[in-house]
């Protein structure tokens, strides 16, 4: 990946002053002076949280603030945060602190602000009743969320993808997301290069990792619609940097084809296989033969995205903050899981954490691209801790686990969001009403 | 003669007191792979919740009693500019700011 230093350091910079303005107006803070600058007087700064140390976790002895480069020429001093009861804090954590900085070198802090959330999105009431009863008839929203990896450990033969799409085919959900990974680069036979799949004379035949989404992901969303009576189930699909065939970059375009419709291989033993696509066109040419009068039903979305459902706004990413900021921060006195999906709302991004784990191939450039535009109703982030639903400042943040754990089964969420009372959405269409999500949805986590 | 072991009570140390050379590990190595998948327990356990006592969707199909047709949910992107658009071109690498401006992109990267 190609990002030069002074592309990093400029969006690095970018997104500190930026939330700094946001913070400054939203808490009126006033008195606020540049991180560094000595005062005997009690001062209000804004910074970035960074590790004293290059390596390793950040503790409460190694939590350093850095400026912004116009006003404190990127100055870092050191923060105690002793006399402060509860905090939370992780590297490249934007941060308002009120203290003492007689020095210039090191800062006690007295208060802390871990950043400010965006607003909320509003509608219209009149909207609203339009959509959730002129529409839905008052029925509540069904949404299911599971993650991959979608196959055990020992085999691709994705069963439990195959059971989620028995539950999703008996109870209809109106939309099912799926973030990847699809064709998990870390499964044993995909590390090993040892995907074979069989062909009609029972040899073994190497496969693309293309192939393996497109056999196995696309043809079991085919064979979904395929099956059984008509279905109003829509898809929508989430990459990860962990799929295989997917560009290895955060922020993640959506699956695409490489080659439009893919083109028909040609050559000696690999006649008649279709390469360069996904597949996923073929799924909706099944519906359209069985509903002629559809609309679209697989939905490649980036990675993260936001997106909404009829009034709902979800976010969705598959990068798994919740275990980066877990394993790097220091705290005290926290509800550890709901402060680390705080964060992330707080932070106005789906990835606030600078540095990122090696795992994780940041493009600052494109940081306005994991930046939160508004704070989602619905937050879906899938980790590797244990699963949880729980509201955080107005917001449904969900961790649906993965759906495959190892060599046996892990967890998917379903989510049911009920309409508004009605009586709350009649009058004045034209009336912009906060959403309240999470008064009105259902959130089960369950085993598969 | 009496061992250290009955004069001294119970020993911290569970040593036997035999030549290292004659130990035997008895350590059971499990050569079975687990329980797979198929025979997991628990299926359908509720591992989290939230406002779980509001209802869930209920399930009524085309023909049943009580079914009123709906119009499919509609799941809309375009008002929300932070995703990353459809449109991704691979860069030649060497970060030229011209080649990339002129690309009709929405994000464009170049890898080395």
């Amino acid at each position: 990946m190609f990002t030069t230093l002074p592309e990093r350091a400029r969006a690095l910079d970018l997104r500190l002053t930026s939330m700094s303005t946001t913070m400054q107006s939203k808490y009126s803070m006033t008195n606020v002076s540049s991180v560094g600058v000595p005062c005997t007087e009690e001062v209000q700064v804004v910074g970035r949280i960074c590790n004293e140390a290059h390596e390793g976790r950040i503790n409460k002895t190694s939590v350093m603030l850095e400026g912004d480069r116009g006003g404190a020429g990127g100055q870092r001093i050191e923060l105690d945060l002793a006399p402060l009861k509860t905090y939370s804090v992780f590297p490249g954590q934007i941060v308002g602190v009120q203290g003492l900085n007689p020095s210039g070198r090191k800062m006690v802090a007295k208060r802390i602000c871990e950043g400010a959330p965006l607003d909320k999105v509003k509608s219209k009431a009149g909207e609203l009743m339009k959509m959730q009863y002129d529409q839905r008839n008052g029925q509540p929203l069904s949404v299911f969320a599971a993650a991959g990896p979608f196959t055990t450990s020992s085999d691709l033969d994705y069963a439990p993808l195959v059971d989620l799409l028995a539950v999703c085919q008996r109870l209809q959900p109106d939309v099912v997301i799926l973030t990847g990974p699809f064709v998990d680069a870390n499964h044993a036979m995909c590390r090993d290069g040892d995907v074979n799949f069989e062909d009609e004379d029972g040899n073994d035949v190497p496969v693309s990792y293309e192939t393996v989404f497109q056999e196995r992901i696309s043809r079991m969303i085919e064979e979904f619609f395929d099956e059984g009576q008509a279905c109003p189930t829509q898809f929508v699909l989430v990459p990860s940097l962990e799929d295989a065939f997917h560009d290895n970059v955060f922020p993640q375009p959506p699956f695409q084809d490489r080659v439009e419709g893919g083109i028909v291989m040609d050559i000696p033993g690999g006649e008649g296989i279709k390469v360069g696509t996904l597949g996923l066109e073929e799924v909706e040419q099944v519906v359209k033969e069985k509903q002629p009068q559809t609309h679209k039903r697989v939905h490649c979305v980036s990675n993260p995205a936001t997106f909404k459902i009829n009034d709902v706004v979800f976010g969705v990413t598959s990068i798994d903050p919740i275990l980066a900021l877990n394993t790097n921060q220091a705290s005290i006195n926290i509800n550890r899981m709901e402060r680390m999906a705080q964060h992330l709302l707080t932070q106005q991004s789906y990835y606030p954490i600078f540095p990122a784990p090696k795992s994780a191939n940041l493009d600052l450039r494109h940081i306005d691209k994991f930046s939160m535009e508004v704070t989602p109703d619905v937050l879906i982030v899938p980790s590797k801790l244990a699963p949880f639903a729980k509201d955080v400042v107005g917001t449904v943040v969900v961790n649906p686990t993965t759906l495959a754990k190892g060599n046996t089964g892990g967890a998917y969420a379903s989510i049911t969001i009920h309409p508004i009372k009605r009586e709350e959405l009649e009058g004045d269409g034209e009336i912009e009403i906060e959403h309240k999500v999470a008064e009105r949805a259902r959130v089960v986590v369950q085993k598969i | 003669m009496s061992s250290p072991d009955a004069s001294n009570g119970p020993s911290k140390s569970s040593k036997p007191n035999v030549p290292s050379s004659s130990v035997v590990s008895t350590a059971r190595i499990s050569t079975s792979p687990g329980p797979g998948y198929e025979d997991r327990k628990n299926a359908g356990q509720i591992v989290a919740h939230l406002n779980a006592t509001l209802t869930e969707k209920p399930v009524v199909k085309e023909g049943d009693i009580g079914y009123a047709p709906m119009e499919p949910v509609e799941i809309d992107q375009k008002d929300f500019k932070c995703n990353v658009g459809k449109k991704y071109r691979w860069g030649g690498g060497g970060g030229d700011e011209d080649r990339r401006t002129e690309a009709t992109t929405v994000v464009c990267m170049n890898y080395h």
